[in-house]
């Protein structure tokens, strides 16, 4: 209903500038059409007697094509040039969440790479749009340090914890007689109890909150005015994207190094990436390029 | 304000006042046309229909008072962003002191000849 409204003022304000040249009555209609679109995807037209209310500003169609009418005598001697004409809307899409699941994505799985993969998803959690800062301080408390870090620092409280030692003595018949076992604690040592539903609340709620706020982001992504898909960029996905995805997140357990930068290249020059996807890539990269080397200094170290 | 009203008095005039005053906000900042519209609209009496502030952008990106360039915008479609040239700065500065000296003849002018004005209240 609130289309056919806009369509119709766009239709009069297009018949009313016929006698225009065919380029000052398409800009003109693009600006109208760019200004009522700025004003929806800002939220400021909820309903439509907002979007009445907002045509009625701008103005009877009659009288802005006057202006522009007149305004052909002033402007002449000036340079005359071509203005870049808005490229065709090919269709929508649906807005990518992308920004949100790469975020959870380190936060959670990304965690295995300490410290620092997890610090990358608190990065990139917090420039996302769609989660209030409750969320984002969600994200960033359950918990500091990701899953991987619970794991690997209940793993380590538990294996040094409790070193047993008997005073094994040898006795008179040769047998070695086993003295009172002494069990000395360092640090917390926790009972099964109580370390192992820690464990998994410590690995649980992580997860579960990053399925909370996929789905919310999700939602008010849907929310939002579906982008336009112009003439030009075909889909977010080809051939090159989806390599670099591949490269980037597999890429460097398959040839460590080359193969994360092989898919940093391919996301570089995606003609259909935009800067911000590219650099999200070049974060997960540094995963991938961190990661085998972290697997190659524990194989060194061992040998 | 009678829509449509061809005898405004100040139709004219503000029409070429606005351009200027379009050139003032885009010494600040670049804007895309929305917010230029809107931010134009929050004086008083400035704006009479929104919709004629793009004939009037069209006129300044071909005289090369602006620029536009097309930017990714975080929501919606892509936006026109309008910058100012060295040329419309010069216009602008040159207009500057015009009005000032305009305005206050007006004033005067209109000032001393009040006890003649027939005011309807």
């Amino acid at each position: 209903m609130s289309d056919a409204i806009v369509e119709d003022y766009l239709r009069r304000i297009t018949a009313a500038a016929a006698d225009l040249p065919a380029d000052r009555r398409d800009e003109l209609v693009a600006g109208i059409r760019e200004h009522i679109e700025a004003a929806r995807s800002s939220g400021q037209v909820p309903d439509e007697a907002s979007l009445r209310d907002l045509l009625d500003r701008l103005g009877d169609p009659e009288e802005i094509v006057a202006t522009a009418r007149e305004d052909a005598g002033p402007a002449v001697g000036a340079a005359s040039t071509a203005v870049p004409a808005p490229p065709p809307v090919l269709r929508y899409r649906r807005p990518s969440i992308a920004i949100e699941v790469v975020a959870v994505v380190l936060l959670t799985i990304g965690s295995i790479i300490p410290i620092i993969g997890w610090l990358a998803g608190v990065i990139v959690a917090w420039t996302s749009r769609r989660w209030t800062t409750g969320e984002k301080l969600l994200a960033t408390l359950v918990f500091p340090g990701g899953p991987f870090l619970a794991l690997w620092l209940v793993t380590l409280v538990t294996g040094t914890s409790s070193t047993c030692s008997s005073s094994a003595t040898i006795g008179p018949d040769g047998n070695s007689v086993q003295g009172p076992q002494v069990c000395t604690t360092t640090g917390a040592s926790l009972p099964p109890a109580l370390g192992i539903p820690l464990l998994v609340l410590l690995v649980v709620a992580p997860i579960a909150v990053a399925i909370l706020l996929i789905v919310r982001a999700r939602r008010r992504a849907d929310a939002e005015p579906p982008i336009p898909v112009y003439a030009g960029e075909a889909s977010g996905w080809g051939g090159l994207e989806i390599a670099a995805v591949l490269l980037l997140a597999v890429g460097g357990f398959v040839v460590p190094f080359a193969g994360p930068l092989a898919g940093l290249v391919c996301a570089w020059i995606s003609p259909r990436w935009t800067t911000v996807e590219k650099t999200v890539a070049t974060l997960i990269a540094g995963i991938g390029l961190v990661l085998p080397a972290l697997v190659l200094l524990v194989v060194v170290s061992h040998i | 304000m009678e829509p449509g009203e061809a005898q405004n008095p100040l139709t004219q005039l503000r029409r070429g006042v606005l351009e200027y005053c379009v050139l003032a906000l885009l010494t600040e900042d670049e804007l895309y046309g929305f917010d230029l519209v809107r931010r134009l609209g929050e004086n008083d009496g400035l704006v009479t229909s929104e919709g004629t502030i793009y004939p009037l952008l069209s006129r300044l990106r071909r005289v090369g008072w602006v620029t536009t360039t097309w930017r990714e915008s975080d929501s919606g479609p892509p936006r026109r962003y309008y910058a100012i040239t060295p040329s419309g700065r010069h216009a602008l500065t040159g207009f500057a002191a015009e009005w000032s000296r305009f305005r206050t003849s007006v004033d005067t002018v209109l000032g001393s000849g009040e006890h003649r004005g027939e005011h309807r209240e």
